[in-house]
């Protein structure tokens, strides 16, 4: 007996399938089924998915496409996709519906089924009255590719749905066919689908039981069963119709916009002259042998590879962002190939890095060609628009993301779902830690009170396990453009995104990724910015040209790296944050490469892979080189034996476990998502194996899948590394030769970056510069730079001043500035933006203080024309601020002070104890007890650090930094959460030149800032 | 001028639903700020505060008990706590959720003065056991706000009370919360520094609402308050001219009482819905009767015989000096409607007829029955009140399967199948329940016993057979 199931809808029917593709293709090949049709609603967004699950696990079973609809809540098809023009059909069907409706929804019309000339159509007749009406609408349309679709749930309805369909098919003519109606890929699936039903209906289940599966039917059932329930003549149909089904996705061919090539040319053709043209760009000097050599060498690859076209949409979207003077850097594996230095589409110059890396697509690993473009963030909106502009909403689209739920929200939902009270599902949610390892969630909740032998709390666990995973809705991926030649509504249906006028396909980019079709990665990065305000300063004040490439030309600096290796990276781009601080003075980078593999250290992978301090060993000299064979030593050469990058990772499953370039890149997608599927196990016998049959000793062949599963999601690919140190290098070097400047563009860059603009000052001004506070004739909407050195705050610091007042003031700013209050009311600015304006300390020009300015700008009297210029009578203002208070103003209107530090304005105040200050610490030996005070200025407790807690403390002098471990941080607790000038009492540990103060103590001194502020008036 | 008294309740929600339990920390947290604002001594021990987030609050604190605020509790507890004091002192307003002002300057005379007074009051909170802080000031604003901000004293005049007064930060007031921001910068931040500055300064620089607030907390502005008034309750008692030892003896008494109940209820033109009966025994605790009509009634005529049933199985452990009949529940009177096409109908509605079994069976004993959407069949239906009109039962949205079959007779619980039946029909496979451990896994089927009876019997996962119900 055979049997294809045509009807089954898998999680992407969103909150109605509670299975996924994957589980229902491995179910039903399980089941020895013919076919399977995923056939979600309004939807192919599960089918790659379903396919790929098919090909990673060599599955005997056909995947058939097709989609299940209903119209006007009367009419129930499924269409099904014989061949690929019946596809393109189905993809305009769901376009349409999709594009009529919000986001998420479909409305479908009859004209959307009547056009319908190539699909197959199931019909699932609703037993009411309108049946017979559909049964001829339906057969004058449709006559030679119509079935009924006959379905047995046994439930209270399943009698009269067979009776009724038998006697349409009768009556019609149509033949019957079986089919499953399939939601849960098992029966042990109901509770997720019960689940589902409430959290669709937004209540818990006890309140919609009436609206449930009564029962467990909707699921692949086996072929005993089956036979069972349907005659042979209707299980033979459905394998008949199966056969009918000839389109397969790996049919899906992409076709790219021609017009990128010039009439009379070809697309390799005319990328070999835009290359050639570029070399004469990039090497005025002309271009060595060995360089010459690598071009030829990937131009060949491009051809053989088909991907000439890839290359010249990047070319022809970053030529555009070139034109208009946006800053941008390509990056990913192709991009960091000469050629792509040659487009422009990069400035990694290949003398820097030649010899050390692999630096392209490689044939036999079987990966498209990855190139992301990073562009200014404040500028990408133009790129984007550029990029409908030209080829139109109906070839250009975003990619889907798919949002899964995750802990919380399945948390959330599922204690809906079971009626457990919303606060105690909060309480839980706040409560768990995610990042505790030893402890899984599941503990954590019964240690929070949820009875784990009860059956509600069993209840939830298993279901908020099922549920993390499940997608949830399609969302916009953040630049992931797919460009055709063609429709795109042809290749993939598009629907409606959130943001208006956006539009998004309904596959994401690992569903492009398996199907070979290139996505176009346009994303946004506020350094690029940054940079490119940068040097427009410089040019302005220095006149000086610079670009990236310009930079990286003059090879290594050492005065940059020297700066580097100090630390002194307060808004470097990659290297700025804590944990980078205190690693570059062990690691101590001394050219290009270091700065790739420092990037690439100091994340979640190699510290979970125990990779960290074997490389510093190593390059310290302390522990010898070695290598366990010569293909491992050409894989791992360059990072001294220790894998650091991903691309190590997957080469070394090839060159020293055998790997096929097939398998490896289905490692690497299983890296990518190992904690939720897991899949990535199943390599792990193959690897082992694979290694120690090549002659590995067991235990390194265990450390290198540990590896693998350390890098997991956080693996960093060398190639995006590469591109990244290239804008930290570049970000140094402007640090270092153009100290204000840089700072400049930064703060007008803002929001970015690791540091805010109170730290970002504070370290301007350790570096010598100073910076003049706002005000009202001096300040532009940005800051300025004055004279190279000197920075100028400008009014976008101001908290709550509006923008067009900003201008305003600019604009109608008279030459010799404004001379009294009145001039700034008569603006015509509103009230809240003045307040702003005196509260930021704006208008100290016209009173004495902001507390005197606004007592006079809030007088409604002179506002009135007659009394404009009299001078009326007044009580007399007299309260004097004090120095505390100035600094809370500070702080509130404009989230930092030029004024005094808070530390210093205690101490001044002589309200703390003795303590060391941030510069201090240097003096003091390793191992000696301290007492610092600061205040908080970061907290971080990354999941790679069991249990221990960086507390940042900033004082007057600088930033201390401070390690709690998790006993210390339990025991004291009050001021470890809540503290905002903390006082530490600690031992100091020093590493070179990295000190870190262990905390013992930890005292919360914030109160004392409010002893200061209140403020008496009883003196007068 | 009058003098007045302010009462807040800072931890009104937790006293009332925890009174005084100490021995787990237990918060309550405003969920839309996300905001600890009341919790109890063993909380504080560990270090929570108010205003403090859920998120910092539990990490401290192991093993707390978390409840959601719910203003709607305090407000409940608030007009009782008003109904209480209203035995002791008149001229009560509230100010909800959690605060009670009192007009004391009338009952200065009735207590013999301030400090009396407040000792009465005190007293008479005392058995409560709700914590709050006082003050009395010269204006409901003023007293208010030193209540909130736990002054705790009583001013022996107007000056003392005004000093304390003007050192309070504005952020304690009744101001709002922008125009507090606002003068504290231009540096005002107490009460002091704000009735400083002459009022035409505020008023060319403030709205007229800051100009108010400024004359009534100091009294120079009137305050309308509005006053409390307890609700009317019916509460009669009636000394019988004998010692009464058998009940039926007390018919007389009783309708004269239900007769001045009646007046009282056709005055309000309301019905009652449940009457207490009180006997006082000589020498014995009194002994209750409830009497309950499910439609209201307000009618003596209506209401005795359903007293004299309920009598008739009482037994008397002393003589009965005197009864107190007390309206429990009071509502308004509602139409009852009728159909000219509803048939013919005998005297007694429906709802006398239930109140009349009920009250001679008991409560208990007469149920109504209504249609649930549970999948599981011995549980699609339930007891319920009597009389639910099939309206009711639309409301709940239970939608009828018209498909579905079901038998006329269910049996409470299913019986083995023990004799030879042919299926008919089937099967129905039901397979659900999980939520709350009553799963059930069976399949139905309509079958016929050789006698031609047609049954619903089901097999389960055990292919065990049983019946469960009769179709007609």
């Amino acid at each position: 007996m055979k049997y294809a199931e045509l009807f089954s809808q898998s999680h992407f029917s969103f909150l109605s399938g509670a299975s996924s593709p994957a589980e229902l293709v491995l179910q039903a090949e399980f089941l020895r089924y013919r076919a399977i049709a995923i056939t979600d609603e309004c939807s192919v967004a599960g089918v790659v998915r379903a396919h790929t699950a098919i090909r990673d696990n060599s599955l005997n079973i056909k995947l058939i496409v097709g989609s299940y609809f209903t119209l006007d809540d009367e009419l129930e098809v499924v269409l099904l996709c014989p061949n690929r023009k019946a596809y393109a059909e189905l993809c305009r069907i769901i376009t349409n519906a999709r594009r009529r409706a919000e986001k998420g929804q479909y409305v479908l019309n009859e004209w959307d089924l009547m056009t319908a000339k190539h699909c197959l159509l199931i019909w699932l007749p609703s037993l009411q009255d309108g049946d017979m009406h559909w049964a001829e609408w339906l057969k004058k349309y449709h006559a030679s590719r119509l079935w009924i679709g006959l379905r047995r749930y046994l439930d209270s309805t399943d009698k009269a749905r067979m009776q009724q369909c038998q006697a349409l098919a009768q009556q019609y003519g149509i033949p019957l066919t079986a089919c499953g109606g399939v939601l849960m890929h098992n029966a042990d699936t109901l509770p997720l689908q019960h689940a589902l039903t409430a959290i669709k209906h937004n209540t818990s289940i006890q309140q919609v039981k009436g609206s449930l599966l009564t029962n467990a039917e909707r699921t692949l059932r086996t072929k005993i069963k089956l036979q069972k329930l349907f005659a042979s003549e209707v299980l033979n149909e459905s394998v008949r119709i199966a056969s009918l089904c000839q389109f397969n996705l790996d049919e899906l061919q992409y076709e790219y916009p021609s017009e990128l090539v010039p009439e009379g040319d070809n697309a390799m053709g005319y990328l070999r002259h835009l290359v050639g043209a570029g070399q004469t760009l990039r090497f005025p000097d002309g271009v060595s042998e060995d360089i010459q050599a690598l071009i030829n060498k990937e131009l060949q690859l491009i051809e053989e590879l088909n991907y000439p076209y890839f290359f010249l949409t990047i070319y022809d979207v970053v030529q555009f962002a070139k034109s208009k003077g946006i800053l941008y850097q390509g990056r990913g594996s192709a991009a960091n190939s000469v050629v792509c230095y040659c487009l422009e589409i990069t400035s990694v110059d290949p003398r820097q890095i030649s010899v050390l890396f692999e630096r392209f697509i490689s044939k036999e690993r079987n990966e498209p060609p990855d190139i992301d473009v990073d562009f200014e963030h404040e500028r990408r909106e133009e790129i984007i628009q550029y990029i409908y502009s030209k080829y139109g909403r109906e070839r250009a689209a975003l990619a889907a993301t798919v949002i899964c739920y995750r802990f919380k929200s399945a948390v959330r939902d599922v204690g809906k779902a079971l009626g457990i009270s919303e606060s105690q599902v909060e309480y839980f949610i706040k409560n768990v830690n995610r990042r505790d390892r030893s402890l899984g969630w599941q503990a954590q909740v019964v240690e929070l009170g949820l009875q784990p032998d009860s059956q509600g709390g069993l209840h939830f666990i298993r279901l908020v396990n099922d549920l993390m995973g499940c997608p949830r809705h399609l969302s916009q991926h953040v630049g992931g453009f797919i460009i055709s030649a063609g429709p795109l509504y042809e290749l993939v249906p598009i629907e409606n995104a959130a943001m208006n006028e956006r539009t998004v396909i309904q596959w994401d980019k690992d569903d492009l990724e398996s199907l070979g079709l290139l996505k176009v990665d346009v994303l946004a990065l506020g350094m690029l910015t940054a940079i490119r305000k940068c040097f427009s300063l410089i040019e302005k004040h220095n006149n000086q040209s610079l670009s990236i490439a310009d930079i990286t030309r003059k090879q290594d600096d050492a005065k940059v790296y020297d700066m580097i290796q100090k630390a002194d990276t307060v808004g470097m781009f990659q290297i700025e944050s804590r944990a980078q601080m205190s690693m570059l003075p062990r690691l101590k980078p001394a050219c290009y490469y270091d700065l790739v593999i420092q990037i690439a250290i100091v994340r979640p992978g190699p510290i979970q892979g125990d990779m960290v301090h074997p490389y510093l060993k190593r390059r310290a000299g302390i522990e010898a080189v070695t290598y366990p064979s010569k293909a491992v030593e050409s894989v791992l050469s360059r990072t001294l034996g220790v894998p650091i990058f991903q691309e190590q990772v997957i080469k070394l499953a090839m060159v020293a476990a055998g790997f096929t370039g097939g398998e490896a890149d289905q490692l690497r997608r299983a890296m990518a998502a190992w904690k939720k599927s897991g899949a990535v196990f199943k390599f792990k016998d193959k690897l082992i194996n694979g290694m120690t049959e090549r002659g590995y000793k067991p235990d390194f062949a265990e450390r290198i899948f540990q590896q693998i599963c350390g890098f997991g999601e956080y693996g960093f690919p060398e190639s995006h590394s590469a591109s990244f140190a290239v804008l930290a290098y570049v970000s140094a070097w402007l640090k270092h030769y153009y100290p204000a400047a840089f700072y400049t563009a930064l703060l007008n860059s803002l929001p970015m970056g690791f540091y805010s603009p109170s730290q970002l000052i504070q370290d301007a001004k350790r570096h010598g510069i100073s910076v003049l506070p706002i005000c009202v004739n001096h300040s532009q909407v940005e800051h300025v730079l004055i004279s190279g050195h000197e920075i100028r705050l400008g009014f976008r610091l101001v908290k709550g001043l509006s923008n067009k007042a900003m201008h305003t003031l600019v604009s109608s700013r008279p030459l010799e500035g404004y001379s009294q209050a009145s001039q700034i009311k008569s603006l015509g600015i509103n009230r809240k933006d003045i307040e702003a304006l005196a509260s930021a300390n704006a208008l100290h020009r016209f009173s004495g203080d902001r507390y005197q300015t606004r007592w006079q700008m809030m007088d409604n009297i002179s506002d009135l024309p007659l009394f404009a210029n009299n001078v009326t009578e007044e009580s007399p203002f007299n309260y004097q601020p004090t120095d505390t208070e100035n600094l809370l103003e500070d702080y509130i209107s404009t989230g930092l002070t030029l004024g005094e530090h808070p530390i210093q304005i205690l101490n001044k105040a002589e309200k703390l104890p003795r303590f060391l200050r941030a510069n201090q610490l240097t003096q003091k030996n390793h191992k000696s007890l301290v007492t610092v005070i600061g205040v908080v200025t970061g907290k971080q407790a990354p999941g790679t650090a069991s249990g221990v807690t960086f507390i940042t403390l900033e004082d007057d002098t600088g930033n201390i930094n401070v390690v709690v471990w998790a006993g210390t941080s339990r025991a004291q607790k009050q001021a470890y959460l809540t503290a905002k000038i903390l006082q530490v009492d600690g031992i100091l540990e020093r590493e070179g030149d990295v000190i870190h103060i262990i905390a013992g103590r930890l005292t919360d001194l914030s109160h004392k800032l409010a002893e200061l502020s209140t403020h008496s008036r009883d003196f007068h | 001028m009058s003098q007045w008294l302010y009462l807040h309740y800072p931890s009104l929600q937790l006293d009332s639903a925890f009174c005084g339990r100490n021995e787990q920390a237990i918060i309550i947290v405003q969920g839309s700020k996300n905001e600890v604002v009341q919790l109890n001594s063993a909380a504080m021990a560990q270090g929570v505060k108010v205003g403090m987030g859920l998120g910092t609050a539990s990490a401290l604190c192991t093993n707390l008990s978390v409840h959601a605020y719910n203003p709607e509790i305090e407000i409940t507890k608030l007009k009782e706590l008003s109904q209480w004091l209203y035995l002791v002192t008149s001229d009560i307003t509230f100010f909800e959720p959690d605060g009670i002002l009192l007009r004391i300057s009338n009952m200065l005379l009735l207590y013999g003065g301030l400090r009396e007074y407040w000792q009465m009051l005190e007293s008479h909170m005392q058995p409560l056991c709700l914590s709050y802080q006082f003050a009395s000031g010269c204006s409901p604003l003023a007293s208010r706000l030193l209540a909130r901000v736990g002054a705790n004293c009583i001013y022996p005049n107007k000056e003392t009370s005004l000093n304390v007064l003007k050192i309070q930060p504005l952020h304690s007031s009744d101001l709002p919360k922008n125009v507090v921001e606002k003068l504290s910068r231009i540096g005002v931040k107490t009460l002091g520094d704000l009735l400083d500055i002459p009022m035409a300064d505020i008023a060319r620089r403030f709205d007229i609402e800051l100009v108010n607030y400024v004359g009534r907390v100091t009294g120079q502005f009137k305050h309308p308050v509005a006053f409390f008034h307890p609700p009317e309750v019916f509460v009669h008692y009636l000394e019988l001219l004998f010692e009464v030892e058998n009940t039926q003896w007390l018919s007389k008494p009783l309708e004269k009482l239900l007769g001045q109940l009646e007046g009282f209820l056709k005055l309000q033109d309301k019905l009652a819905h449940e009457l207490l009966l009180m006997l006082h025994q000589r020498d014995a605790e009194p002994m209750s009767i409830t009497v309950s009509s499910a439609a209201g009634e307000y009618q003596a005529i209506k209401w005795l015989p359903l007293f004299l049933l309920r009598l008739e199985s009482v037994v008397l452990s002393a003589p009965v000096t005197g009864i107190t009949l007390k309206a429990e529940r009071i509502a308004e009177r509602l139409e009852l409607k009728t159909d000219l096409f509803d048939g013919k109908r005998g005297n007694q509605s429906p709802h006398e007829l239930v109140s009349f079994l009920q009250a001679k069976l008991g409560k208990q004993a007469v149920r109504g029955i209504s249609l649930t959407d549970d999948p599981r069949p011995q549980r699609a239906s339930q007891n319920d009140e009597p009389l639910i009109s099939c309206k009711q039962i639309a409301s709940k949205q239970i939608a009828i399967n018209p498909h579905l079959i079901r038998p006329t007779l269910l049996l409470p619980y299913p019986k083995p199948l023990t004799m030879q039946v042919s299926i008919m029909q089937g099967p129905e496979r039901i397979v659900t329940g999980w939520w709350d451990s009553k799963p059930i896994h069976r399949d139905y089927f309509v079958a016929r016993s050789l006698t031609g009876q047609s049954l619903w019997v089901f097999r389960n996962h055990k292919h065990q057979w049983f019946i469960h119900g009769m179709f007609s």
